[in-house]
């Protein structure tokens, strides 16, 4: 099953999102901000990445941009979990090398159509 | 996939909300202070994933609240706006609104109210949103149209990105019936192919009862990473919006944040302490040393030669000190930073010193100073009343210290500190100190002193810890509260600690508070009374003696009184307080132990003492039941019980005795 890593500094949003991802049966890992995530990718390749914008330490968006200048993550599909008052930031994201986004708040029913919608 | 519950993460969400509510206030208090731009980062992080959580987890008047705040942040973090006062009022007041929320949301209540009605409509009236946002969304009228006809080039980096167009024509196939005609036009030739790039591009016929909306949503990702024209394929629908919109904001940098680590949330119910890795790595040292000697010892059982004697002495010594020293850490595990505690003053101090038109400034030192988790949570009320106390009686209005000599702002110092087994927390101030004379005239008043005794600063401090005792000619709505000093001192007394005043006039005051360093192991004396064992513990013992028949008295009623340091005090036969059988009677063949609880001194008579030993206490209420002169009880090293006694509860009991 495709492997997807959820990259969130809330635990309750990032436990909504594995948990939801581990009952579909998909192979999820977790991190708490960009550089955790960045950390966990080099060790690991994911054929998604899910990642909040906001977060400590290193953002989302400087997380995308990061992971994009990896060889063996070109392609691969980065979605921003971003708040709807974020336009600027899903084009910031998307300047950075995001694929998409998902829009907060959804529930576990829309994140699932979404991720299956990207890994098809 | 609706089994899935979105209620399980409800209580992470409340715990991580909460703390980022406390981080928030914080943050706002030393921006309040002139702080720098990443403290507003971080507030705007706290509100933003609040905001996130609560619209996610299905509490939407918080996400309305919170979306009213976070636009307010928004502008100010982009500098559109400069931070001022009016602003942190405004932000401290949500953040206090929340807790409300929070607290109402973790009891099933509805969360807004009146309140939170009110300062979610300021909010918006500060940000200059206060029109309802939804007057740009009738825009464009969806077309509906029979089918459409779709051009669509990617850009060569668009498969970089994660796009795959593959999956946009899956998409619109999902919506209707389509003929897709490829545009090789752009290939390269093999040489100069880069398979990485996208050299494709579509002309789609969708049919279909189809709306534009629909199909821009397919294309949403990619909108500016591709040439897009989508036209109704009868030509009577609106001309078709530009499909590309250059759009490009790069907005604050990164901005990498130090701080807050934050540990994922433990969810346990029954109260839980959070516990810093490496106290946990030290304790699995600490097993692993046990261990190792374990299997060393285990070697004698096999064979002992006395030769090897040494050996096995030094084995016993190591598994003393292994034993000692994980002790010690795992009662570290119940110690917390009492800097949780000291981070409620900045809020509290502020709010009063504003509503009184006082200036205060507050000092916190040694926040990292650990006390017991129940320590902990029992000392923040006494510390509270001793902070408002000195905000209201202590410091003086800013013309007044002028007058004075003094700094307009006055300072509150609130220190924790190690002094031998125990922590000690000095609340000081630098104001008008105790008033004596008020003090005495109300001691007089109320007849716990007579006129003409001479009474040295500490007997004068002493007098505001009785009863009732309450020199504040009004009772204003801050201290007045009904609670004296007399209850903090007994909160501090329950928790085997004591506060002592020290004030001097024009000077300050300074209250300092010892506490024990944990409560679940106490220093104590091993007493033998008849067959039994009473521990006593070491830090109200002040001397124990050996008493001559004739220094005792017997005074009528009963009691005994026995001379020491030139004064009487009364003496207890802790056989008859207990009814011990067997026990010495005469009071030349055992001891008194002279122990001293809430400033006074009584002997207990024993029959003897066996040691000096840390008792580890357990409940006798949650065994067995209340007993009045006795704290608790531990195990001895024998395997039988010994009772602890209660010097404080059998000081109260002699009183109440003598009074009867």
């Amino acid at each position: 099953m495709a492997k997807i890593l959820a990259v969130d500094d809330s635990a309750s949003m990032r436990g909504m999102v594995a948990f939801t991802l581990r009952s579909a049966g998909y192979d999820v890992s977790e991190a708490e901000n960009g550089q955790m995530a960045l950390d966990t990718a080099a060790s690991s390749k994911f054929d998604l990445v899910l990642a909040d914008v906001n977060m400590p330490v290193m953002d989302g968006i400087s997380m995308v941009r990061e992971l994009r200048t990896r060889a063996e993550y070109k392609g691969v599909p980065i979605l921003m979990l971003t708040t709807e008052s974020n336009t600027d930031k899903k084009m910031e994201g998307k300047a950075a090398g995001a694929t998409g986004w998902l829009v907060k708040p959804f529930d576990p029913e829309q994140l699932l159509a979404t991720v299956k919608r990207v890994l098809g | 996939m609706s089994n899935i519950s979105i209620a399980q993460f409800h209580k992470v969400f409340f715990e991580e909300s909460l703390e980022g509510l406390d981080a928030m206030e914080a943050a706002l208090l030393a921006l309040d202070e002139g702080g720098d731009a990443e403290l507003v980062h971080s507030i705007f992080r706290a509100a933003h994933s609040i905001k996130g959580g609560s619209a996610t987890f299905g509490f939407p008047d918080m996400a309305a609240l919170t979306h009213e705040a976070e636009s307010l942040l928004d502008q100010v973090r982009d500098g559109r706006r400069a931070i001022d006062k009016s602003i942190i009022e405004l932000m401290l007041r949500t953040v206090d609104c929340l807790r409300g929320m929070f607290d109402r949301a973790q009891n099933g209540q509805p969360l807004a109210d009146a309140d939170s009605e009110n300062l979610k409509q300021q909010l918006a009236v500060a940000a200059g949103n206060n029109v309802p946002a939804a007057a740009n969304k009738a825009a464009a009228k969806p077309a509906a149209s029979s089918g459409w006809i779709i051009q669509f080039r990617p850009h060569a980096g668009m498969l970089a990105g994660g796009n795959d167009p593959l999956r946009l024509l899956r998409e619109l196939a999902a919506l209707g019936q389509l003929v897709v005609e490829a545009q090789l036009d752009r290939v390269p030739t093999l040489d100069a192919l880069d398979p990485s790039e996208c050299h494709l591009g579509w002309r789609i016929e969708l049919t279909g009862a189809v709306s534009q909306d629909a199909i821009k949503t397919v294309f949403e990702w990619v909108e500016d990473e591709c040439d897009l024209t989508i036209e109704p394929l009868v030509a009577v629908a609106p001309p078709p919006a530009p499909a590309v919109e250059a759009v490009a904001t790069p907005a604050a940098g990164a901005g990498a944040a130090a701080g807050t680590t934050r540990a994922a949330a433990s969810s346990n119910d029954a109260g839980s302490v959070r516990v810093a890795i490496d106290k946990i790595d030290g304790l699995i040292d600490l097993v692993g040393e046990l261990v190792i000697t374990q299997a060393m010892l285990d070697q004698f059982r096999e064979e002992f030669d006395p030769s090897r004697l040494a050996m096995l002495q030094h084995g016993l010594a190591q598994l003393a000190r292994h034993t000692r020293s994980l002790q010690e850490s795992v009662m570290g595990i119940r110690m917390l930073p009492i800097g949780s505690v000291f981070n409620r003053f900045p809020r509290l101090v502020r709010d009063l010193s504003q509503k009184l038109g006082k200036q205060v400034k507050l000092d916190l030192v040694g926040e990292h100073t650990e006390l017991d988790k129940t320590v902990l949570e029992k000392i923040g009320d006494p510390l509270v009343h001793l902070v408002r106390n000195a905000i209201d009686h202590g410091l003086e209005m800013p013309e007044k210290r002028r007058a004075a000599g003094k700094n307009e702002v006055g300072t509150l110092r609130l220190e924790a500190f190690h002094r031998g087994g125990s922590i000690v927390v000095e609340i000081s101030d630098d104001g008008a100190g105790l008033n004596r004379d008020a003090i005495i005239a109300k001691a007089l008043q109320k007849g716990l002193i007579k006129s003409g005794d001479d009474l040295s600063d500490e007997a004068v401090g002493e007098l505001i810890f009785q009863p009732g005792f309450s020199t504040a000619a009004v009772t204003t709505d801050l201290s007045g509260r009904g609670v004296g000093m007399d209850v903090v001192r007994r909160n501090v007394v329950d928790l085997g600690g004591n506060v002592a005043i020290k004030s001097r006039a024009g000077q300050g005051t300074t209250f300092t508070i010892t506490l024990p360093l944990t409560l679940a192991i106490i220093d104590g004396l091993r007493a033998a009374v008849g067959g039994e064992c009473y521990i006593v513990p070491l830090v109200s013992i002040v001397e124990s003696v050996q008493l001559r028949a004739d220094a005792v008295r017997s005074v009528t009623g009963g009691g005994e009184l026995f001379r020491f340091r030139g004064e009487y005090r009364p003496i207890v036969r802790l056989h008859q307080q207990f009814g011990c059988a067997n026990a010495r009677q005469n009071i030349e063949d055992g001891l008194v132990i002279v122990v001293e609880a809430d400033g006074t001194q009584i002997g207990l008579f024993v029959d003897e003492l066996v040691g000096q030993q840390q008792a580890v206490v357990k409940s006798l209420e949650a065994n067995y039941r209340r007993v009045d002169g006795i704290s608790g009880a531990t195990i001895l090293a024998d395997g039988s019980v010994a009772l602890i006694v209660d010097v404080a509860g059998l000081i109260r009991l002699q009183s109440r005795r003598k009074a009867a």
